[in-house]
């Protein structure tokens, strides 16, 4: 049976992507209003003046960019006297003289609504999607990176851009070797620092991705850092103690509503957490006057689980950039499984190296859509980044063998050996107990089969989940039904007498089951 | 009311003969912004062999200057601040002289004219080698035509520069228009150490860790507010950069500062950041290797371009710390000298010459 994922205990840990769209987003910014000397520009301009020519067109509209003061006649001179002497000029001049004029370079783009525009993933169907998971464009990316590295070696941003592409492939050593030259070379750097520590809560290494917070003198100083220390510490289940000196932030009111987004929605996580609704909420509000994906998708989180805080995420429809986690969970719980697929594969494009989106949009393309294809694609991307993942696994196999593709159902059912399931929680075992049941339903193979469901189904009760049992359940009478046994109908009756209590995989799979039965009767 | 430029005696040169050897031929229109412009009287003059460039102080003008400047500084304080700065500069120029420095536009002559008939009549002046101009006047960033004249003037400028390091001398304001040319181009000289900063010699124009020369063409540091705290090596990482900047606008007309700010966003310019300079280090990086990458394809030669490239970096990296030669740093010594530099920039240059670079 397939996984859909639901985190227990969700936190605003920084989302890790490339570094041009991490700046369009903003989120590296520095508001912080700062005096700046005065420059003046009357000696270009008197020079200009007094000798019109390239050498001085181009010394004034130098000093005009780095001045920043970009209005006055004798400038326009100057552009236009490049402009008309493109033989005497070079490109970098006639662009910089060109940007000026048409005033592009100096207006900082910040707002909400044109970072939307900025960053378009472009997956419109499943071609697109395939192509973007093309594997071998990964390696000539990484190739194309590393040769940029050995002629920039000081750019932590190429280090760290390196050590995503492996995370990607699931390459923990690789990447956190790149990530470790970049955090050398920029410790205070809040890109570098929250690029790793979302690489290392991936790679399960929390206690690195907190350590190299506290090692910096910026954590103690930048709401996006304190933010990502006090998210790491809570998913630790430790106290930061930098939550004071994050709530002293928030109110000095130094710092722009962007910048305290995933800062009030961290602290507020906590309140809530702690029972302090009030406190709680003041802070989720403040989180969603700028939101970003992550705090929104934080509120849409922490609304589901406590109805107590009003939240519509369609109030943000446009406003946000890559809201797509938020998306694909609302959609969820409106039943639009094309709409939450979709979202969930752009989440993965997004941030292809975690298994959320993967294991819920395979759990959505498999269950709701019939949409094995798309589910089959998701997982075996979603292995590059995380091989022998057993959630990841589970939802591939469950797909291939709903499919009836039981040669590669088998195949990938193989590498659950591989996987230390010990390390993982009973859920894992029951999970997989069942889908490998259903391949040997689907092999023929119906003794084994139903013995592997029933101790999915045992292991369930003995356990107390309710949720996994009923799940089981419900897959193994859908099978039973599929292949007529004599002990479909007490099954049929298990399944009636389920309490759905609110679980949409439930209820659809016990009106399949309905539909199968009416079938047959036919 | 102010003085009018008749009752001035720094404006009545004309036709004198100073010191009984120069002969004042005709004002010229000073450099407005430029060091020294609002206080000074410009004239060519002419010992019989050679044509000269005389700058006159212009006393009177203090008064003006204070009537305009809105700052509450005293008149006492204004002259006692320019002619500190006259003094400064005219002490930094008669070392050059007397170091006889080669590539450093130096004064040939300096005195004081005394003109009868005016309330103030005493008129400090210095006379210069007179220039056929900056380098502005003679550049074309068409990159295709005068490589040769412009890696020999460059060569030129890194020796200047060296040579005023060897006298303790920073000149921190290096830029085109502070290039001199002579002889028809076929020599360059640094020009107006009015700027500059010495390692044995107070400068009133110093204050405290800040950038002293035009911001316009200042090290992306000073434009975040950062000053390394060592003076040397703030003195000379700044000149480097300078020097790296120059060599950036000699080929395509824009300065490093520019180039680099032109590949970054605009969140992160001097202009908009809150930060500072260590938080925005990392992107200025970034930006500058965009820069240097776009530096290259000016440069039609790759051969030529890839030797640029590799002088610009060890000049202009952002961090001050991180400029020089990588086997200056790690062979201990002086990583901001200049001698592999110049030593690069003279193979280019005569490389050049044999036309290795069409």
């Amino acid at each position: 049976m397939a996984l859909k994922f639901d985190i227990k205990q969700r936190r605003v840990i920084p989302n890790w992507r490339d570094f041009k769209r991490t700046m369009r987003l903003g989120e590296l910014s520095n508001s912080v209003s700062t005096q700046r000397p005065d420059i003046s520009v009357l000696r270009p301009i008197n020079d200009w003046q007094q000798n019109r020519n390239i050498g001085t067109a181009a010394d004034l509209v130098n000093s005009a960019f780095i001045s920043g003061k970009t209005e006055f006649p004798e400038l326009n001179e100057a552009i236009s006297y490049i402009i008309g002497n493109k033989d005497q000029s070079s490109r970098s001049l006639f662009e910089l003289a060109t940007s000026i004029s048409e005033g592009t370079r100096q207006t900082p783009k910040n707002d909400n609504i044109n970072q939307s525009k900025l960053i378009d993933l472009e997956v419109e169907d499943f071609d697109d999607f395939k192509i973007h998971l093309e594997n071998n464009t990964i390696y000539k990316i990484i190739n194309k990176t590393k040769n940029k590295i050995t002629t920039q070696p000081y750019n932590s941003i190429l280090w760290v851009e390196l050590a995503r592409l492996y995370s990607f492939l699931g390459n923990e050593s690789k990447a956190e070797k790149a990530m470790t030259v970049a955090l050398g070379l920029s410790p205070n750097n809040r890109f570098v620092l929250r690029s790793a520590t979302r690489m290392f809560i991936h790679f399960d290494n929390l206690d690195k991705a907190l350590y190299y917070l506290r090692k910096s003198d910026a954590t103690r100083f930048d709401p996006w850092l304190i933010s990502a220390h006090i998210a790491t510490s809570s998913l630790m289940k430790r106290f930061s103690p930098l939550i004071k000196n994050g709530i002293s932030i928030i109110n000095s009111k130094k710092f722009s509503e962007y910048d305290l987004t995933e800062l009030a929605s961290s602290i507020g996580t906590l309140e809530l957490s702690e029972g302090r609704l009030k406190k709680s909420r003041e802070l989720l509000e403040l989180s969603l006057k700028s939101p970003n994906d992550n705090s929104l998708a934080q509120l849409e989180w922490l609304a589901r689980i406590e109805k107590k805080i009003q939240f519509n995420l369609h109030d943000f429809r446009g406003r946000v950039s890559n809201t797509f986690e938020a998306f694909t969970l609302e959609n969820f719980q409106g039943e639009n499984w094309k709409e939450s697929l979709g979202n969930s594969i752009k989440w993965f494009l997004d941030i292809p190296y975690s298994k959320r989106p993967v294991l819920f949009g395979s759990f959505v393309a498999s269950v709701f859509l019939k949409d094995y294809d798309t589910a089959v694609l998701l997982c075996e991307s979603g292995l590059n980044a995380n091989p022998l993942d057993p959630s990841i696994l589970n939802n591939l196999v469950y797909a291939l063998a709903s499919q009836n593709n039981i040669e590669k159902a088998t195949y990938y059912s193989e590498m659950f050996n591989k996987v230390k399931l010990n390390q993982y929680p009973d859920s894992e075992k029951i999970m997989q107990l069942a889908t490998l049941g259903l391949v040997h339903f689907r092999s023929n193979n119906i003794p084994m089969g139903k013995s592997l469901y029933e101790q999915a189904i045992e292991k369930a009760r003995i356990i107390k989940d309710d949720y996994l049992r009923d799940l089981a359940i419900v897959n193994y009478t859908k099978e039973l039904i599929l292949i007529n046994d004599s002990e479909k109908d007490t099954f049929v009756q298990m399944s009636d007498n389920i309490s759905e209590s609110g679980r949409k995989d439930l209820v659809f799979f016990k009106n399949e089951i309905k539909d199968l039965i009416k079938k047959i009767e036919k | 009311m102010s003085i009018q430029i008749d009752e001035v005696a720094a404006h009545a040169l004309v036709g004198r003969t100073l010191k009984g050897k120069w002969k004042v031929l005709s004002k010229v229109e000073p450099k407005q912004g430029g060091t020294g412009g609002f206080f000074s009287v410009c004239y060519i003059v002419s010992d019989g062999n050679q044509k000269a460039f005389l700058k006159a102080i212009n006393f009177v003008a203090f008064f003006n200057m204070h009537k305009a400047n809105n700052r509450g500084v005293s008149i006492v304080d204004i002259m006692h601040e320019l002619t500190e700065a006259y003094k400064y500069e005219k002490e930094l120029l008669l070392r050059c002289k007397n170091k006889k420095l080669t590539k450093v536009s130096t004064i040939l002559d300096e005195g004081e004219e005394f003109v009868s008939d005016f309330t103030i009549g005493n008129v400090p002046y210095l006379i210069f080698e007179m220039a056929d101009g900056d380098i502005r006047a003679k550049i074309n960033f068409n990159n295709n035509l005068d490589t040769a004249w412009k890696l020999r003037s460059l060569h030129h400028v890194a020796v200047g520069l060296k040579q005023l390091h060897y006298i303790e001398i920073s000149h921190q304001d290096l830029k085109p228009s502070n290039v001199l040319i002579y002889e028809k181009g076929i020599l360059s000289k640094i020009g107006d150490l009015g700027r500059s900063l010495c390692g044995d010699l107070e400068a009133p124009h110093e204050n405290g860790d800040n950038f002293v020369g035009d911001f316009t063409y200042a090290p992306p540091e000073y434009l975040y507010g950062h000053f390394e705290n060592d003076r040397l090596k703030r003195l000379r990482s700044t000149d480097m950069y300078l020097m790296g900047s120059l060599i950036i606008f000699y080929f395509t007309g824009t300065n490093m500062t520019s180039l680099i700010g032109k590949n970054l966003d605009p969140n992160f310019r001097w202009g908009s950041w809150g930060g500072t300079f260590e938080e925005v280090g990392e992107y200025l990086v970034d930006a500058f290797y965009a820069a240097l990458k776009e530096f290259k394809t000016s440069i039609p030669n790759t051969e030529l371009a890839d030797e640029l490239l590799s002088l610009i970096n060890i000049c202009c990296f952002p961090y001050p710390q991180k400029r020089g030669h990588p086997k200056s740093i790690a062979e201990g010594f002086n990583q901001y000298d200049l001698q592999r530099v110049i030593s690069k920039l003279d193979i280019l240059a005569k490389k050049a010459e044999f036309f290795k670079f069409n």
